[in-house]
């Protein structure tokens, strides 16, 4: 705790950074545009239902950004308690889509982050490679077993009651007949962003 | 036959134009077209040495066309057309080609640019070959000038005008002048009340016997030019008779119609028969047909059987009046952006969201509730939150900044604490205190005891379900926090908006709006009061949003600019209009319809149209319909059309 | 399979051939946890008479967890949705909010120039597929509120649900960042539709707060204090049920209130039901098939007095 005070006490060397390039990094999002005009107005930040728990807000992320700390921002966890509502976005007087930028750090950090969420999300995408479709039991599954196996106990109760309902299935999933095509389109994706 | 004498002067415009533009190869070129005895170029053409270049040569060199390769004619025109003359050319002689706006700010490749601006001077050249010398007329003026909107800004105009000794007609919509200052309370920078410093000048305004004041009207159409608009105004019939009446206020005592009062911003009401506030000027009621229920049904007529001197007028009607005017201006001034269309600011669903204008109200000694700043229920607030920037400088709803909310919002954090024990959250983005005295005043109110300023845009204001508070979220940006305020009392400090029929009033006076709506400038540095249309000025907030101290300079500036013109007694009207030939003209009479400007009639006897050269803005909408080609747009036709086309095409 | 299942439902008794009015994109949800959602969305829309031909060998949209994986997957995905209704020649009808962002996203991209664009067009291409420009993208709400209109709603009413108290919660991402609706942050469309069907449709300031959505997976703590907030309002402001408009939701809200209650002392018993169950109750179908018995907390001691 004190040491992370003591860091951003830290004098900020300047030249340190490269805020140009890490702006033209994002830039390359669809959707990411318009940075250099927040006004640091926190608007984001007080609509955001999880900012509360960010050790950055979202508006402190921006300005981050904006100073090149390509390293801290990614190694920030504020992109992880997005949730897509897009209340941020709606309210930004300078029409900045948050919720693209949260998604590009999101996509960069992936590359190397080690976290539950980046578990979660490649997860997910192995899941629909795999079958074309969402397969709740199936991704909350590979999850568990990707993280934590004994989560998969804590699971327990909720999975049962879901099994009950009929809102969960243990038969194995059938993968769409297009499911080839799938395959294809995460290749071609793969050779298309390796090449960029 | 060889061509007229032709010398071309390039203006560099400081860097503005040699920084993209290679000058030396354009004056180069210039010197090799044809008729061309001199090219010249240097730094600032507009500046006393650079006309001084022009009027020697004409002098030495027997110049007998001159083209001005520099910015745009909007600004400079002028100065060169006055170099001609004084030199002995007929200003019409000369033509400008723009380098500048057209050429060198547009783009980022100076061989690109330069090779533009070639194109732009052949043409140019072109075309003055062709020029013809034009001669200037004048008309005579109507002494008197028509302010439209009796707010702070046509209350100074007006009185400014008067006591010049020039006549005045201000013609207001509401049954009062005084605009939305009248509604507040007190004013930054300086706490005095609003009512103390405008009620005298609105009195002045109604005894001033060059004033003739038309409340409750509306202009209705303007036609005519500068020095001789002919207008028409609708007196929107008051339903008394103005001279009978003493203003002894029975009639709104008796009368049982209660509806709420636009003046009092939805906070109090009014009667159906009413003067909307006690300083109003005239003072004397109007009946509002629509509520009053004599005009639904017939029947009541209680305020007649009150009134001591016997002054109600049921059946009176509207008045159509019709007057001649030299200069018109307009100050109709602004409306508060509607916070309910951002319903993250609660405003139309909590009852204590209010906005600024609520507040003055509040605040107001005469106002709804004497002035005390309680809450719907009556109780005093513990707490109260004030939110800048809504619906400014948000690219959601207004781009601009408003000017005034930072001040407002200090004044109303202080007037909280003068009035009630309340907690004041002042929620800013930026404080903009940038007026004589403001950032004083600032430097006053924050060390105020319990005013609290946070850095961070007001987000959304929310209820507690269970306690019915006020909850203002907000990140207090300075620390990076999120804040949840609670509060009894937001106060939204809405934007300044044009006013809803904008649009209208422009088409009506013939004038333009900026993209922000707002009416445009001729120049917005250097001429704020004028407009496109000449004669025709703008004063206040009707061209962007300002204080009083601004709307005040600006009335008075507009006041300068009509005298100008009243004074003058006679214009200047150009003579690039259309012309009539009457040999070609075949009366066909396709021309007078597509006139804008209502500027060609037919003469009957013989038998071809005929321009009004007074009405004529020269605009050639007849001569490019006319089959016959017997209409000519002067300084504009087609010979001299079709050259500068070439020049542009060569090479 | 419940695809086939829906086709049948969807298609008009005797209407043979009649071309559908939408391509109806369910997504995965749909076909698992809101089955109910599925099946009341397709019935009561028949009733409507608007029909819906289920997308042929659709696949999932990637929701907002692939925008955060790989932007361009992100993109690709749904677009070969998009590109096999483009194919189909009629406009999308969407249920859940996820999707419908997600799709709208893409819809968005078609509309600019970037050279993004292509890239995904790109992608298309490898699948043997196109996307020529954006595809009209519908949420079912919209239809139903817009396409049917409230008139007809209450012309082919059987049921009124008079006197059942409903919180009308939408959920972040049907209104926002689009503007179908009619507000991106206090839209009311399906206050009327609850109205136009008989219920009383109580005051509900958190009608668009975020209820975590699949941060429920990751970030489980704070995910049930926003959840736990939405179910107070709902309380204080006297509702009997939570009507939503998304299985995300609906999920959130009703499989994990028991798990709330432990957590904050509470006691909540709030039903939460898709709109859709309510409107197709109201209209006559039949309770069961309506699905009300897969919510984890039982509505049906609300809708006993109307069946
Ligand atoms: C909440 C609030 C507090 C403020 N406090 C201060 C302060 O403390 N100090 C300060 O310096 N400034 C203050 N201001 C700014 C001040 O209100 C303006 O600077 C000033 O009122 C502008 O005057 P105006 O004449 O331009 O416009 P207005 O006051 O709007 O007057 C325009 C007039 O034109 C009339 N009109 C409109 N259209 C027509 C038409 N078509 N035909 C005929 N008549 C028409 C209107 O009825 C009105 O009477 C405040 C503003 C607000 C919103």
């Amino acid at each position: 705790m004190e040491q992370a005070e003591a860091k951003t006490l830290e004098v900020i060397r300047q030249d340190a950074f490269d805020p140009a390039k890490f702006l033209e990094e994002l830039d390359a999002f669809p959707g990411v545009d318009k940075i250099k005009n927040c006004m640091q107005c926190g608007v984001c930040t007080a609509s955001c239902p999880l900012s509360h728990e960010m050790k950055e807000t979202p508006r402190k992320i921006i300005e981050m950004i904006r100073a090149g700390m390509r390293d801290e921002v990614l190694a920030s966890d504020t992109m992880w308690y997005c949730a897509s509502c897009y209340a941020c976005t709606v309210r930004c007087p300078q029409g900045i889509s948050m919720a693209e930028v949260m998604y590009a750090l999101r996509t960069i950090a992936l590359r190397t982050a080690r976290n539950l969420s980046a578990a979660f999300y490649k997860t997910f995408s192995d899941t629909v490679r795999r079958y074309g479709r969402m397969h709740e039991s199936d991704l909350m599954i590979r999850f568990a077993l990707r993280t934590n196996p004994l989560s998969l106990l804590k699971m327990g109760p909720l999975g049962l009651r879901m099994l009950a309902k009929g809102k969960m299935s243990l038969s194995v999933p059938t993968p769409i007949r297009g499911a080839k095509e799938i395959g294809k389109l995460y290749e071609k994706v793969a050779e298309l962003e390796g090449g960029a | 036959m060889p061509g007229p004498k032709i010398g071309v002067y390039v203006c560099h415009c400081g860097s503005n134009i040699a920084g993209k533009v290679d000058m030396d190869a354009l004056r180069e070129f210039a010197a090799e077209l044809p008729d061309v005895v001199v090219s010249r170029d240097y730094k600032y053409m507009c500046s006393d040495p650079g006309q001084d270049l022009i009027k020697a040569d004409i002098k030495e060199k027997g110049l007998e066309r001159v083209v001005v390769a520099s910015c745009s004619p909007r600004m400079h025109e002028p100065t060169f057309k006055r170099a001609c003359q004084d030199a002995g050319l007929n200003p019409y002689l000369m033509e400008m080609a723009n380098i500048r706006e057209q050429c060198s700010w547009v783009t980022e490749d100076g061989e690109a640019a330069t090779q533009k601006a070639k194109a732009l001077v052949h043409s140019a050249v072109n075309k003055a070959r062709h020029l013809e010398p034009l001669e200037d007329k004048t008309v005579p003026v109507d002494p008197k000038t028509l302010i439209v909107g009796g707010g702070i800004a046509g209350i100074e105009a007006a009185l400014k005008i008067a006591e010049a000794g020039k006549e005045v007609y201000l013609v207001e919509r509401e049954p009062s002048i005084g605009g939305n200052m009248a509604k507040l309370d007190k004013t930054f920078p300086t706490l005095d009340c609003a009512a103390c410093i405008l009620t005298p000048k609105m009195v002045s305004v109604a005894q001033h016997p060059n004033i003739t004041l038309l409340t409750y009207s509306e202009v209705e159409k303007v036609e005519g030019y500068i020095g001789n608009f002919e207008v028409t105004i609708r007196k929107r019939a008051r339903s008394i008779d103005e001279k009978l009446c003493n203003g002894c206020g029975t009639c709104q005592e008796k009368c049982p119609i209660k509806v709420p009062n636009e003046f009092e911003e939805g906070l109090g009401m009014r009667k159906a028969i009413y003067t909307p506030f006690p300083q109003a000027v005239p003072n004397k009621p109007v009946i509002d047909r629509e509520n009053c229920t004599y005009y639904k049904t017939g029947k009541c007529k209680i305020c007649e059987r009150v009134c001591p001197p016997k002054a109600i007028r049921f059946d009176q009607e509207d008045e159509i009046i019709t007057e001649k005017f030299g200069a018109i201006i307009v100050a109709t001034g602004y409306q508060l952006f509607d916070p309910s269309v951002g319903p993250q600011w609660g405003y139309g669903r909590y009852d204590n969201v209010i906005h600024g204008l609520q507040f003055e109200r509040l605040s107001n000694a005469s106002g709804p509730t004497g002035g005390k700043i309680l809450l719907k229920d009556g109780s005093e607030p513990e707490a109260v939150a004030i939110l800048h920037c809504v619906g400014s400088r948000d690219t959601n709803y207004a781009e601009y900044c408003s000017r005034i909310c930072c001040m407002t919002s200090v004044k109303f954090a202080h007037l909280v604490r003068e009035k009630t024990n309340a907690k004041v959250y002042d929620l800013y983005m930026d404080m903009r205190t940038f007026g004589k005295q403001y950032e004083e005043f600032y430097n006053r109110v924050v060390a105020e005891r319990d005013i609290y300023f946070i850095r961070g845009k007001g987000a959304e204001v929310m209820q507690d379900p269970e306690t019915g508070k006020l909850l203002v979220r907000v990140e207090d940006t300075l620390l990076g926090v999120f804040r949840e305020i609670p509060v009894d009392m937001v106060i939204l400090n809405a934007a300044i908006c044009p006013r809803p029929d904008a649009q209208e009033v422009a088409q009506k006076f013939g004038i333009q709006r900026s993209a922000d709506g707002f009416f445009l400038e001729y120049h917005l540095k250097l001429e704020p009061m004028k407009t496109a249309n000449d004669g025709v000025f703008i004063a206040g907030t009707c061209q962007s949003p300002k204080d009083i101290p601004d709307t005040v300079g600006q009335g008075a500036g507009a006041a300068a600019e009509a005298l100008k013109v009243v004074f003058a007694g006679q214009v200047t009207v150009t003579p690039t209009t259309a012309e009539v030939r009457d040999t070609l003209c075949s009366g066909c009479r396709i021309c007078i319809p597509l006139c804008p400007y209502n500027a060609i009639t037919f003469d009957e006897a013989k038998g071809v149209a005929q321009v009004n050269e007074a009405l004529c803005k020269g605009c050639g909408t007849c001569a490019a319909s006319c089959p016959s080609g017997a209409l000519r747009a002067k300084h504009f036709d087609n010979r001299q059309l079709y050259a500068q086309i070439e020049g542009v095409c060569a090479e | 399979m419940s695809e086939t299942k829906t086709k049948d439902a969807a298609r008009p008794k005797g209407a043979g051939e009649a071309k559908p009015d939408f391509v109806f994109f369910p997504g995965c949800s749909l076909h698992s946890t809101a089955r109910e959602y599925h099946d009341s969305t397709v019935q009561s829309m028949a009733v409507l008479g608007i029909t819906l031909e289920e997308l042929d060998d659709w696949n999932c949209c990637g929701a907002t967890a692939l925008s955060s994986a790989d932007s361009l997957l992100s993109y690709a995905l749904p677009a070969r949705n998009l590109a096999m209704t483009q194919e189909r020649g009629l406009p999308m009808a969407v249920a859940c909010n996820s999707c419908f962002v997600t799709l709208n996203r893409v819809n968005a991209l078609m509309e600019t120039d970037a050279p993004y664009r292509s890239k995904v067009e790109e992608t298309l291409k490898a699948i043997g597929r196109r996307l020529d420009g954006p595809v009209e993208i519908r949420h079912t709400l919209h239809i139903i509120y817009h396409d049917v209109g409230l008139d007809r709603i209450r012309e082919k009413v059987k049921r009124r649900l008079e006197g059942l108290k409903v919180a009308p919660y939408y959920g972040c991402q049907i209104a926002r960042p689009r503007h179908e609706f009619s507000d991106p942050e206090f839209p009311t469309e399906m206050d009327d539709i609850l109205e136009a069907i008989g219920a009383e449709v109580v005051r509900y300031d958190r009608k668009t707060k975020c209820c975590g959505g699949a941060l429920m997976t990751t970030k489980e703590d704070v995910v049930l204090e926003l959840n736990e907030q939405l179910l107070r309002e709902a309380q204080v402001r006297g509702a009997d049920l939570i009507a939503v408009c998304c299985p995300m939701c609906q999920m959130n809200l009703d499989a994990y209130q028991g798990k709330i209650n432990s957590r904050f002392g509470t006691d909540y018993k709030l039903p939460v039901v898709y709109f859709t169950q309510l409107l197709g109750f109201a209209l006559g179908l039949d309770e069961k098939a309506m699905g009300f018995g897969r919510g984890f907390v039982p509505a049906g001691k609300h809708l006993k007095k109307y069946a």
